[in-house]
């Protein structure tokens, strides 16, 4: 049993979760993740581990289908079923020079401990982070502490650029910034356009992909990707990638397998939800 | 005669200038209005000019006269209804729709539509009928002049079905007044006033704790994505939409019923049909997509060997069941018909049994203790048996069924039946005789009730059960001058044959569990 040291909405559906273990607290490397499961029936939901103090760790968590709803409707004190980390390869790092980042969604914070790295190595830090509106920005004080320079795109333009993530950096490049190195997480559509964008400068890019995770060590074959056209396991060949050379099209249907279990889930899931059922009787008010 | 456009539309005295525009197919933007229900004139987007009245009138409210010159389309009209909408997207998560990529990220990004908290289109389960959409296209609406304002109201969602974020309301009203003018039940109201308008419900307490009925007209008449059926979140473009009967009591309330992958996955009023009169139910509207799409459903025929039920074909179990029949005096087989059956169904129960010449036809749990009075040996029996332990003199069970409801585990032959969703029949109402249609496939091996009858009949050398469509029964039924009749299954009941609805829905568990105290449940 894992508890849940600290838990809150920094912005509409973006929860900090502050968890305590203290192998993983302690072993954590920039760009792993841990697998985490709210109760012993649930899905096993990979999510990035952003920073550890002490004997706990950080992230931040979106909910998206029944297994996030479950952890996002946690509270501090409770505990997690199961936490097993830090999963994955850490992320390349080295001394690259003038090295740009992207975050958007989960990514914002996934992409802090990269920043931070990355800078503690001597490499200039340009971190660009989108949001569909100004009130989904988070984590921006953080951000702004282990980069050079930091910009902000939003969908509706309440601030920084009226774009997204690739629009900010389209214009960077095409005003003369020279990257030597590029990384960027996100919702498979934005590691993709980002990739896209930096391929014709010849920019190194590195994306942290989100396939979907059963065991997260290498067993199921469940998050294949075709990088190069090689098969590798994000688990524990990534989730690190060259962006320049996924195969995007197999990754997004890949993703998509399994919309109609992700839907009906919904149907039976309070059975199997001590979280949710609290909620339901009325409990969490 | 009046004028709309320039072009002359016939006068009908007592209607709006909105129902005559939409009659002559005149394109009138609209929010708050609503076909079913009162007008309420709070949106502002159906303004239009009358000639020889100072200012704009709503058309949704303005009823016509005679001669009346009118204009629905200017640019100062269009300016008018882009700044009225645009004030109503300034306080509504709409990003989405203003972002250049909308295309493309719909179009990627699937499968993330579900969370309880709505940020944007690309996460909001109203997506594919949204009405602001509908109206943001016609105006060709891209960018908006006004600060966002997000409401960081709480998610509502410590009810059971449904999940409420009031960040996305309009304030159109229609909740309000679909549950206060069809429902009678009021439970919605705008709770403050001014600019902290909000609709909730008084005291802004959970609706389990009020009256609600969770009927979800509310949800189904919301033009946003505010109001939503928790188990029916976005599947995007359903592959098929069926109208059917729902059969789980006499009423006989009409759905619209959304079939992606073959299965049930979203339910709404049927809209060719006067639903808002006759009102729906939580069972209907909430639990049947949950019921039915259960995996414990029967799904292949079952047969006793050596003290265990085994898997078969339907040829072996219809077989079974022909050499129960055999090896028993007609007077020692009872039948006991669900009154779920459909008409045709429960028809060829009756007709195979006067074949068989076994009178003794149970309808009802009080006629289940003829058993023991009768010396029954042999029940076929289409809703379970409970207290099976009382009954001492039988020696097999037949069990038809689509849960495994009571009895199950002591059968002798096991049918899996079809539910009333997966085939097509008559069932007689409150409202009279109406239709069941097939919305989606029955799983696996299961088979409509008659089907399974004609099968039994077919194995005893029975003639008369060859039918391949209901209608051939019906048919045979009108002939015969024999009619359904209506089945005694009260709006509350809590049973799909014998199958406990709470047991398979566990929304429903928590509905009536929190409220057995009350004389009514909803
Ligand atoms: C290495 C890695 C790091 C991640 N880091 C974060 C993070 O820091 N914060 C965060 O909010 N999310 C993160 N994710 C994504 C997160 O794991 C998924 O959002 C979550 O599993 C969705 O589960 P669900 O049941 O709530 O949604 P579902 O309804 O089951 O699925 C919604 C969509 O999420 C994806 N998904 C479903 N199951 C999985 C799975 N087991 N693994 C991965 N994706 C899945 C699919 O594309 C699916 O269509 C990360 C994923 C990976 C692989
Ligand atoms: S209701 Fe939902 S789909 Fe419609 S505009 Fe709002 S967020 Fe978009
Ligand atoms: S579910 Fe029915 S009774 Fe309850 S608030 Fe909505 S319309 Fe009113
Ligand atoms: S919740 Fe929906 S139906 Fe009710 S007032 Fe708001 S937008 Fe209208
Ligand atoms: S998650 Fe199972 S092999 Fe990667
Ligand atoms: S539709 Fe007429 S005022 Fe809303």
């Amino acid at each position: 049993m894992y508890e849940i040291v600290e838990k809150y909405e920094e912005v509409p559906n973006v929860h900090r979760l502050v968890v305590r273990e203290p192998n993983i607290a302690a072993k954590a490397q920039p760009g792993q993740f841990a697998i985490l499961m709210a109760d012993e029936q649930s899905e096993r939901v990979p999510i990035s581990i952003v920073d550890t103090k002490d004997d706990t760790f950080t992230m931040f968590i979106l909910e998206l289908g029944i297994s996030s709803a479950k952890i996002v409707n946690m509270k501090e004190g409770d505990t997690l079923e199961a936490v097993t980390g830090p999963l994955g390869m850490p992320a390349d790092l080295g001394k690259y020079g003038r090295v740009v980042l992207g975050g958007g969604c989960y990514g914002i914070g996934a992409i802090y401990p990269l920043a931070r790295a990355l800078k503690e190595l001597g490499n200039e830090v340009v971190t660009i982070i989108e949001a569909r509106s100004d009130y989904l920005l988070y984590f921006q004080e953080e951000l702004k502490a282990v980069s050079d320079e930091f910009f902000v795109a939003t969908s509706d333009g309440t601030e920084g650029t009226n774009g997204h993530v690739q629009d900010v950096l389209v214009k960077l490049i095409r005003d003369g910034e020279r990257f030597d190195h590029a990384k960027f997480i996100g919702c498979t559509y934005m590691m993709m356009n980002c990739s896209h964008i930096t391929s014709p400068y010849r920019i190194p890019t590195k994306v942290a992909l989100n396939t979907i995770m059963l065991d997260g060590t290498g067993m199921c074959g469940c998050c294949r990707v075709s990088v190069e056209g090689e098969t590798k396991f994000a688990c524990v060949d990534g989730p690190e990638f060259d962006g320049h050379h996924v195969d995007w099209d197999e990754l997004m249907k890949r993703k998509s397998s399994y919309l109609m279990e992700e839907m009906l889930a919904y149907q039976t899931a309070p059975h199997t939800c001590k979280a949710l059922e609290k909620a339901y009787s009325g409990d969490s008010k | 005669m009046l004028v709309i456009n320039g072009n002359q539309v016939p006068y009908e005295e007592g209607k709006t200038i909105l129902e005559i525009a939409r009659e002559n197919d005149i394109y009138i933007p609209t929010l708050c209005a609503h076909e079913r229900l009162p007008s309420f004139g709070a949106c502002r987007m159906c303004m239009v000019k009358v000639h020889g009245n100072k200012g704009f009138m709503n058309a949704c409210t303005t009823k016509v006269k005679d001669g009346m010159v009118v204009t629905t389309e200017s640019l100062e009209i269009k300016r008018l209804r882009r700044s009225i909408f645009e004030l109503i997207l300034s306080e509504h998560p709409s990003s989405c729709m203003m972002c250049a990529q909308a295309e493309h990220c719909d179009k990627f990004n699937s499968g993330i539509m579900k969370a309880g908290v709505i940020t944007g289109c690309n996460t909001c389960p109203n997506k594919e009928t949204c009405e602001l959409r509908k109206i943001s296209d016609a105006l060709n609406f891209k960018t908006i002049r006004f600060p966002m304002f997000y409401k960081h109201l709480p998610i509502e969602r410590n009810d059971p079905f449904f999940d409420r974020d009031y960040n996305l309301c309009i304030h159109c009203g229609r909740c309000v007044r679909v549950c206060q003018d069809v429902e009678g039940a009021s439970i919605l109201v705008f709770t403050h006033r001014g600019h902290d308008t909000k609709v909730g419900t008084s005291f802004e307490k959970p609706h389990i704790e009020t009256d609600c009925k969770f009927c979800g007209q509310c949800v189904d008449v919301c033009p946003t994505g505010a109001l939503s059926a928790r188990n029916q979140k976005w599947y995007e473009t359903p592959d098929e939409q069926v109208s059917t009967t729902c059969l789980l009591c006499d009423k006989g309330c009409r759905f619209q019923i959304d079939v992606k992958w073959g299965r049930m996955v979203g339910m709404r009023p049927d809209p060719e049909y006067k639903t808002l009169e006759t009102g729906i139910c939580v069972k209907g509207r909430f639990c049947l997509p949950v019921l039915l799409n259960n995996m414990d459903r029967l799904r292949f025929p079952r047969i006793r060997r050596n003290f265990k039920l085994y898997p078969t074909n339907w040829d072996e179990a219809a077989a079974k069941v022909a050499e129960i029949f055999e090896n028993y005096p007609p007077s020692k087989i009872a039948l006991y018909i669900s009154p779920f059956l459909i008409d045709e169904a429960d028809y060829l129960f009756t007709k195979i049994a006067s074949d068989l010449e076994i009178t003794n036809i149970f309808r009802s749990k009080e006629d289940l203790t003829n058993i023991n009075k009768k010396g029954i040996k042999v029940l076929y029996t289409t809703e379970g048996l409970p207290n099976l332990d009382k009954y001492k003199s039988l020696e097999k069970i037949i069990l038809q069924e689509v849960f495994s409801a009571d009895g199950h585990d002591f059968a002798d032959v096991i049918l899996p039946a079809a539910a009333f969703t997966e085939e097509t029949g008559t069932i007689t109402t409150n409202h009279g005789i109406m239709t069941v249609e097939k919305v989606v496939k029955a799983p696996d091996l299961a088979l409509e009730d008659w089907k399974i009858v004609a099968k039994i009949a077919q194995e005893l050398d029975l003639s008369g059960f060859k039918f391949i469509e209901t209608s051939e029964i019906q048919g045979e039924m009108k002939r015969l001058g024999i009619k359904g009749k209506t089945r005694g299954v009260e709006e509350h009941y809590l049973k799909y044959r014998g199958t406990a609805i709470a047991d398979k829905v566990p929304d429903f568990k928590i509905l009536i569990e929190a409220r057995k105290e009350r004389d009514k449940l909803w």
